[in-house]
């Protein structure tokens, strides 16, 4: 399961400088806006690139250097604002901010149109974010939502409820809920009988199916293969520290631990060794 | 300020398009689990009611992990005003739910049942019982009203003043607040058992519940028909304060039983007051409030208070002093701190689009900077070149308007001149023979071909008087583009003198649009023709001795003559090639003689200025002849002094001619004058009615009529003389091609010519001056 989730990353991660195979759209993703002469303000001030939106991410790469380039899945995204930005190339001009999240490191992107007048980058890349946001119940597990209302499936748009199977116990407790089933194009939905607010539903993106085959063992002449020792070393990539650039927060890379402050009565991140709260913020705040 | 940044410890961005505001948010271990550990309770515009319980989100885990951490979700039915946990149910000591709908109370129990794996938990929401309300509530505050102990009542603002109290399961009664105008925050505090709020007045008022229970019911007062009840008071306020300002919110904190204060957040300012309504500290806020929450008492006799603004700033203050400040990803509507079973102290933050953060304090500053890239390489050879390549442009950007096309590094046409071999037969010449020699004409056709759309053009046709041309102007087609035009014409002498320069001049100017200027921008392209020598004289024989000599020395073997002037060869007979002779069609004879043993040419003729055509054309022939041969040092010289007596004889020949066409130019129009008096007394004596002798006047027209026609026949000879010797004049500049005299007029009108080389004029620059100053007098 844990293969198959990584295996989708593209709406999931923020990754920088991929391979031209990662820039092809994957099965099932469409590319739905490309717009040239878009500038990726804060990591390549003054080189001219071209952003495309398909419904998972948005890439953007550098026409000069295509190797130049950055992926930015939705799912990572924590905010989409148009702020006024200062632009190599234009100046003074509105930009658009991304704010992201991947692994704990929150990385902030901003793109600026450089042909002036058109909306086109903030519109296209707003209206799709929104459509994946709110089409979140499609790929998403729920769990204990509001999806049943009378005994009845609330349904998504689009959706259809193909069957509804009663009597299927989940058996997450000790002593089993006897529920009911529904079955739909898009997920499975199950809600306890005896408490609609205990349920769940479960797109079939999420779904993988375990098979169990019975195999014949191979006869162990064909298994055996004399190996060859390796006289090649594989060297791993030459490590980029192109995300340093849109890090949202200077040069880190995570917070530390939050522990609770008898001082503010808060949690605050864990203070470096030899900081004070106080010491700290006398120096700041001045 | 904006120094430090509230780090996101678990996010959730709550429903779609889903509206918050201030009373939406509550925290408190709403399922009665015993941890003491809080949940977070959130009701939204729209209806939607959720629980969550929030853990920290470890790395490497999914997005699905953040499923389990909703523990109920429901629609209601009515949008869901606020939210607030408290003792509600009269017979249990365990916390409910009570949702504020518009026109209802609901109080719910939510109680959980854990299952073998955490997503197998499950939570229900129980409603325990519901107010239908009369008047549509604002808010709602709770508490042991009256100092009861073990539960909570409920005391619900109505939009239009009403005080309800409900006592858990029953209402108690409602009191109308007095001068009352709009709806403010509610606060009930339970140490003197006073109700706040900040009217319309904006007026921080305090009412007893005692003194609320004993004033006007309610009620009564709405139907004025009705008796006034009996024992009822006016309702009139423990005390009051003015503020002078709306206030956003009001809370009364109960931490600590030493520290009595009520929190009132205004617009532009926090106040804090004792509960006898003194006030302990005023705070003038430099932003735009937007909540607040006073949340610990951290050292006795202070409040600890939460503020965040519409700045994305979370504010932390110690009654006035501030502690610390943390920037928010977004607008927080409500604020509250929580304890969760791994950390304690969480701020919770709820903006108007549902974004709930649960964070903690950064303690890393954020200077803005811009990090360096060092990963990837920089080509500075590259660089450079882009670099130079946009100066470039840059350059020329400035130097060139907006409206101005770029200038083409290739022409935007071509124009080609063919001046025929032959002469032209019959002759176009307007003037047929001078003295008795015909005068010939040559056909030269210019071909022009365009690489752009022209529009307009025009060719004009220049030649030296008294050479002409059958037609100097031509007015031509619109030409696309790699279309071409060839126009002919015919060049002759018109006039009994020899021309200075057989180089004809074209000029055509054209307008090529470009897409700012459809009209075309005007252009001129000019280009020369050079016509032949033969065009102004023909050949004849040599003449032994002549009044005027120059030998041109040459560093090459002697040419024969016949291969550099064939066409001068064609019809005589005689041609050893050591001889040349022409007859300029209005002059003198020239003569050139080749030396057999020297490199040496000598130039004859009877006339001075006659020799310069000749020897101009022999120099330049010359030249290509032994380009042609592939020699390139070849060098002309002029070794004898300059013939400064014939030039300067010729100059003041010259002048005196001006001098007498002057003259003659002076009596002419003396005549003509006296010629038209006479003519017009004339005239008035014709036209008389009464005819009168003409008294001689015929006699006397006649008379100035031959007087004139002599002066006329002088003058203009005269008048033609000017030009011969303005090309003569002329000459002295090809000899001193080198010295700069262009800031004499009369020169600008004079062609720099490469005809004769400079090597003739060696050693001889001191005679420009002179010349120079000769020709200004002139």
């Amino acid at each position: 399961m844990a293969a198959v989730l990584d295996a989708l990353w593209e709406d999931r991660d923020v990754r920088f400088d991929i391979t031209a195979q990662q820039m092809k759209t994957r099965p099932g993703e469409v590319l739905i806006d490309c717009l040239d002469s878009i500038e990726d303000t804060k990591g390549n001030n003054g080189d001219r690139g071209r952003l495309l939106v398909t419904n998972l991410r948005i890439i953007w790469h550098s026409l000069a250097l295509p190797r130049v380039n950055l992926s930015v899945g939705y799912n990572s995204i924590i905010n989409i604002t148009t702020r006024t930005a200062n632009s190599k190339l234009r100046g003074q001009t509105e930009a658009l901010y991304i704010l992201t999240k991947s692994n704990n490191t929150r990385f902030e992107f901003i793109f600026t149109n450089v042909v002036p007048g058109s909306p086109r980058l903030f519109t296209s890349v707003i209206a799709v974010h929104r459509a994946y946001e709110t089409s979140k119940m499609y790929r998403d597990l729920k769990l204990r939502g509001a999806l049943i209302q009378n005994k009845q499936l609330r349904l998504l748009p689009q959706e259809q409820v193909y069957d509804k199977i009663n009597g299927v116990w989940n058996l997450s407790s000790d002593q089993g809920n006897l529920g009911t089933f529904f079955i739909t194009n898009v997920r499975i939905v199950w809600h306890a009988n005896m408490n609609e607010s205990f349920n769940v539903s479960i797109p079939y993106l999420q779904i993988v199916m375990d098979y169990e085959m019975e195999e014949k063992p191979q006869p162990l002449e064909e298994l055996t293969v004399d190996q060859l020792p390796d006289d090649v070393e594989i060297e791993p990539d030459e490590q980029t520290d192109a995300f340093t650039a849109y890090f949202a927060d200077g040069n880190k890379q995570q917070d530390r631990e939050p522990i609770y402050s008898e001082e503010l009565g808060l949690a605050i991140e864990k203070l470096k060794d030899g900081f004070t709260l106080q010491g700290l913020w006398e120096v700041m705040g001045s | 300020m904006s120094l430090f940044k509230a780090r996101d410890w678990w996010s959730a961005t709550l429903g779609e398009g889903e509206e918050f505001d201030q009373g939406c948010l509550c925290v408190g271990d709403v399922d009665n689990s015993g941890t003491g550990h809080d949940k977070v309770v959130v009701g939204s515009y729209m209806g939607m009611l959720r629980v969550l319980s929030p853990h920290s989100s470890k790395a490497g885990e999914g997005p699905q992990s953040q499923a389990d951490h909703q523990l109920l979700e429901v629609q209601l039915p009515h949008p869901i005003i606020q939210v607030e946990v408290g003792k509600f149910v009269s017979c249990s000591d365990q916390l409910h739910l009570a949702v504020l709908h518009p026109r209802k109370l609901s109080v719910y129990a939510v109680s959980g049942t854990a299952g073998n794996v955490e997503h197998g938990a499950q939570y229900q929401l129980k409603l325990v019982y519901e107010h239908n309300l009369q008047r549509t509530a604002c808010n709602m505050t709770s508490g042991p009203f009256g100092g009861v102990t073990g539960h909570h009542s409920v005391c619900i603002q109505s939009m239009d003043g009403m005080l309800m109290f409900f006592e858990q399961e029953s209402y108690s009664f409602g009191r109308f607040l007095p001068g009352f105008l709009l709806p403010g925050p509610l606060a009930y505090c339970p140490r003197t058992d006073n109700f706040l709020t900040v009217s319309s007045t904006r007026q921080l008022e305090s009412y007893r519940y005692e003194t609320l229970a004993v004033a006007t019911e309610a009620e009564s007062r709405q139907d004025p028909e009705l008796p006034l009840k009996t024992g009822g008071k006016r309702l009139t306020p423990d005390w009051t304060v003015i503020l002078g300002e709306a206030a956003l919110d009001l809370s009364v904190p109960s931490f600590s039983h030493a520290s009595s204060s009520i929190c009132v957040l205004g617009e532009r300012n926090l106040y804090c007051f004792r509960d006898n309504g003194q006030i302990r500290f005023m705070k003038k806020l430099e932003y735009n409030p937007s909540c607040f929450l006073p949340y610990a008492s951290v050292t006795e006799g202070t409040t600890n208070l939460l503020l965040g603004n519409h700045n994305n700033m979370l504010l932390v203050y110690q009654d006035v002093t501030l502690k610390w400040a943390a920037q928010l990803a977004c607008v927080p509507v409500a604020v509250r701190v929580a304890n969760f079973s791994e950390l304690r102290g969480v701020l919770v933050t709820l903006s108007s689009e549902g974004h709930l953060q649960c964070s903690y304090l950064g303690t890393d500053p954020s200077f803005f900077s811009t990090p360096k890239v060092d990963a990837r390489e920089v080509n500075y050879e590259q660089l450079d070149a882009e670099m130079k390549t946009l100066q470039r442009f840059i350059r020329e950007a400035t130097r060139t308007q907006d409206i101005l096309p770029k200038a083409d590094t290739e022409e935007a046409l071509t124009v080609t001149t063919t001046v025929s071999s032959s002469m032209d037969t019959p002759s176009q010449a307007l003037i047929q023979d001078i003295d008795g020699l015909p005068v010939p004409s040559v056909t030269v056709k210019v071909k022009v071909k365009s690489s752009c759309v022209l529009q307009g053009s025009k060719l004009t046709i220049s030649v030296s008087s008294p050479l002409a041309v059958s037609q100097d102007q031509f007015t031509l087609e619109p030409m696309g583009v790699g279309s071409s035009t060839v126009v002919a014409f015919s060049a002759f002498l018109n006039g009994h003198y020899p021309p200075a320069d057989l180089t004809g001049d074209i000029a055509l100017s054209y307008s090529s649009p470009t897409e700012l200027n459809p009209k075309g921008v005007p252009r001129v392209h000019q280009s020369r023709f050079d016509l032949p020598l033969a065009l102004v004289c023909i050949s004849t024989s040599p003449a032994k001795s002549a009044k005027h000599k120059i030998t041109v020395d040459t560093n090459k073997p002697p040419v024969n003559l016949t291969a550099v002037f064939p066409e001068f060869y064609e019809k005589s007979e005689e041609s050893d090639g050591n001889s040349l002779a022409v007859q300029f069609l209005s002059g003198a004879r020239v003569t050139v003689l080749a030396s057999k043993t020297s490199q040496r040419y000598r130039v004859q003729s009877e006339s001075f200025e006659d020799m310069w055509l000749v020897i101009k054309e022999l120099v330049q022939r010359f030249e290509h002849h032994f380009i042609k041969q592939g020699v390139k040092d070849i060098r002309h010289s002029f070794t004898a002094p300059l013939p400064l007596p014939e030039y300067f004889q010729t100059v003041d020949h010259h002048f005196q001619l001006r001098v007498s066409a002057q003259h003659y130019q002076d009596l002419l129009a003396e005549r003509a004058v006296q010629f038209r008096a006479i003519q017009r007394r004339m005239l008035t004596r014709f036209k008389d009615k009464t005819p009168a002798p003409l008294q001689n006047l015929d006699t006397l027209l006649d008379a100035t009529y031959h007087q004139e026609e002599p002066i006329d026949s002088k003058a203009d000879p005269c008048v033609c003389f000017p030009h011969i010797d303005f090309t003569w004049v002329g000459r002295p500049w090809h000899i001193n091609s080198r010295q700069n005299i262009f800031g004499n007029p009369f020169f600008l009108s004079v062609r720099e010519s490469d005809a004769i080389p400079d090597q003739l004029t060696s050693g001889q620059t001191p005679l420009a001056l002179p010349l120079q100053y000769l020709v200004v007098l002139l």
